[in-house]
């Protein structure tokens, strides 16, 4: 090899070796962010995805409801139906479509409105301490050992079964998880030696939680969020499946897959419609798992002490 | 001299679910400005609630005693309102704490750090705020300080972030600077330059300081009066060099004993000296002198409380050895 070669490798590492600089931690986060390629991979899919369910109706002239009766359990790309049509001869990718504005909804709405109440609840709990903790703590007991099926049934035969419904369902019974988890952390930064020479810096308490507290927690929070945002949009299927979520005809992913669930062995006529189940199966899989991949490149570029290699 | 500060009868007591304890009990001492003064004995004996008392820092469960009094400058720090004591907290009286790893916030960059100390008490804007915080990691020995400014406390060394710990203190030149075990986590070359540093700053912003530690060195090359604590109690107090020549109490002579040397390689002492046992729990202190139980030379009237001796005119003893003498 020549030396060529090697003056171009050296000036190459030389290259990588020149340090960033970088003046503030949102720079810090996003100079992070940018390397790391799951994470920016599940951004762009989720975009993607986002844009296909809210932008996508508006190029057909289907709705969800409209039957196709000459075509019932067509199989994907059959003229018309691209992804296919189900019993009713509903058209599965306009289905999809809306079923995941519902999902996508229901998922983001219930994991931000979760997610906040929680961190509150943990951050005065965690923080204070003594009675204020006993209490908060004592409520998420007995809040935890509320069985969920049977206040939603009552809840659904009471006020009726819908996307709010189903969001407040969620988080009613969805903050005490974030709320442990932070109040937990929250235990243990309230102790750190930066928490109490803030005090003795003479910084107020509401400062200390807001500017001290908070944003150490964030990336458990960050993390925790994208876990109950998968969560949601599972929950939403299992509640539709039985009967208390979405209602037909209005699609979700989940109630579109728990319809799909009667010909799972195969239809009267003898054909295996698995267009029913693949693809709102698919969308739920990749929506999950690229939230899970968004919180997990967020956690490591919120975390100052985190570098990764190269 | 001015009298920044004076501790009168400090009892410190914690409701826990052993009861109410007292780890802290009786202890008095005075600062003058420009004078430092160390809190020194082992571990457990009571000398960072000591320190935290002072700013009001102690856990909730904590409560003083009734003749208790903590004066700052002329006032009683327990009439101070809320936000009273937090304009006091880190303008007046600031802390630099034992370890420099972890008493920065790691998600924060230094300059921004030592700029809230600076956007809080003096009300500056940002730009002014760090260009106070570059002068004063200059003024700490930081090379590079604008560069440094920009950095996490991670890309720090140990002794660095000590020096940046030290500016945060003296950032607004405080009255009273507490320093709770500063050099402890640090390596001895380490240490030798941050004692320095902070011997430096103390005579340029003439600076009262209060130094806990266990490492009589730092007291040696620091203070000018020496208070040594044992579990909960001042044992002995004097100057300095009282303490180092002629120390009289036998937990004193034990600790004084006990530093290691390089050159004794005496025939007679193959073995360091050490003090036999530890300090006992505040739960658990034992009656009359606390010392007894480990004490070389306990005799049976140290069942009772001792007195408190004036030996010399600032140099006093908590021991029955002396009772000839004025008690106090």
């Amino acid at each position: 090899m020549s030396k060529f070669f090697y003056k171009r490798k050296l000036d190459e590492i030389e290259e990588k070796a020149r340090p960033v600089h970088i003046n503030s931690y949102k720079q810090l986060v996003w100079t992070k962010f940018k390397s790391h390629k799951l994470a920016l991979f599940g951004a762009v899919v989720l975009i993607g995805v986002a844009f296909f369910t809210l932008l996508g109706p508006l190029f057909v002239e289907v709705g969800y409801e409209d039957m196709d009766f000459s075509n019932l359990f067509s199989p994907p790309l059959t003229e018309g139906h691209p992804f296919g049509t189900d019993e009713l001869g509903h058209d599965v990718l306009v289905r999809v479509m809306y079923g995941g504005r519902i999902s996508l909804f229901v998922g983001f709405a219930s994991a931000v409105i979760t997610t906040l109440i929680g961190t509150l609840v943990g951050l005065f709990s965690g923080f204070y301490g003594g009675i204020v903790d006993r209490l908060l703590m004592r409520f998420v007991d007995v809040m935890l050992s509320i069985p969920m099926f049977p206040i939603l049934i009552t809840l659904t035969l009471v006020f009726g079964s819908g996307i709010m419904n189903i969001i407040l369902v969620l988080t009613v019974f969805g903050w005490m998880g974030v709320s442990r988890l932070v109040r937990g952390l929250v235990l243990s930064i309230r102790e750190t030696e930066y928490v109490m020479s803030a005090r003795a810096m003479g910084v107020r308490n509401g400062r200390i939680i807001l500017r001290h507290v908070l944003p150490n927690v964030i990336p458990i929070i960050i993390v925790s969020a994208t876990l109950n945002m998968s969560y949601a949009i599972l929950a939403e299927s299992s509640l539709s499946y039985l009967g208390l979520g979405i209602q037909p005809p209005m699609p979700s992913w989940g109630n579109m897959l728990q319809r799909a669930m009667n010909y799972i062995l195969g239809t009267t006529a003898g054909t295996n419609p698995w267009w029913l189940t693949v693809f709102p199966g698919f969308f739920i899989f990749i929506t999950v798992l690229n939230v899970n991949f968004l919180g997990d490149g967020l956690r490591d570029a919120l975390d100052p002490k985190f570098v990764s290699e190269s | 001299m001015e009298r920044i500060l004076e501790v009168d009868n400090l009892k410190i007591s914690f409701r826990t679910q052993l009861g109410k304890i007292t780890p802290v009990d009786g202890v008095s001492f005075g600062l003058s400005k420009g004078e430092t003064l160390g809190i020194v004995g082992e571990s457990g004996c009571g000398k960072t609630i000591t320190a935290f008392s002072i700013i009001k820092l102690l856990p909730k469960n904590a409560f003083l005693g009734d003749k208790t009094k903590i004066s700052f400058r002329g006032r009683d720090i327990s009439t101070l309102s809320k936000e009273e004591l937090q304009k006091i907290r880190g303008k007046s009286i600031s802390m630099v704490f034992q370890e420099p790893m972890t008493s920065l916030n790691p998600l924060y960059t230094i300059g921004w750090q030592i700029s809230e100390v600076y956007r809080l008490h003096e009300g500056l804007d940002e730009d002014d705020a760090m260009k106070r915080s570059i002068e004063m990691l200059r003024l700490v020995g930081i090379p590079e300080p604008q560069k440094r400014v920009k950095e996490f406390p991670h890309q720090l060394s140990g002794g660095m972030r000590q020096r940046v710990m030290i500016a945060m203190a003296l950032a607004c030149s405080p009255e009273l600077l507490i320093a709770d075990e500063p050099t402890t986590a640090l390596d001895v070359t380490i240490q030798a330059q941050v004692l320095e540093l902070m011997n430096e700053l103390k005579s340029k912003f003439d600076t009262a300081t209060i130094i806990i530690t266990h490492d009589l060195g730092v007291i040696a090359e620091m203070c000018d009066r020496v208070v040594v604590m044992y579990a909960g109690q001042i044992v002995e107090s004097g100057g300095v060099f009282d303490i180092f020549d002629k120390p009289v109490h036998p937990y004193t002579k034990g600790l004084i004993s006990s530093i290691p040397k390089i050159d004794v390689a005496k025939k007679d002492q193959k073995k360091l000296n050490v003090i036999n046992g530890y300090v006992p729990h505040p739960s658990n202190f034992p009656e009359g002198c606390r010392f007894r139980p480990r004490c070389p030379v306990a005799f049976e009237k140290c069942l009772q409380q001792p007195p408190v001796v004036q030996i010399e005119r600032q140099h006093s003893v908590r021991c029955w050895l002396f009772e000839g003498g004025d008690v106090l």
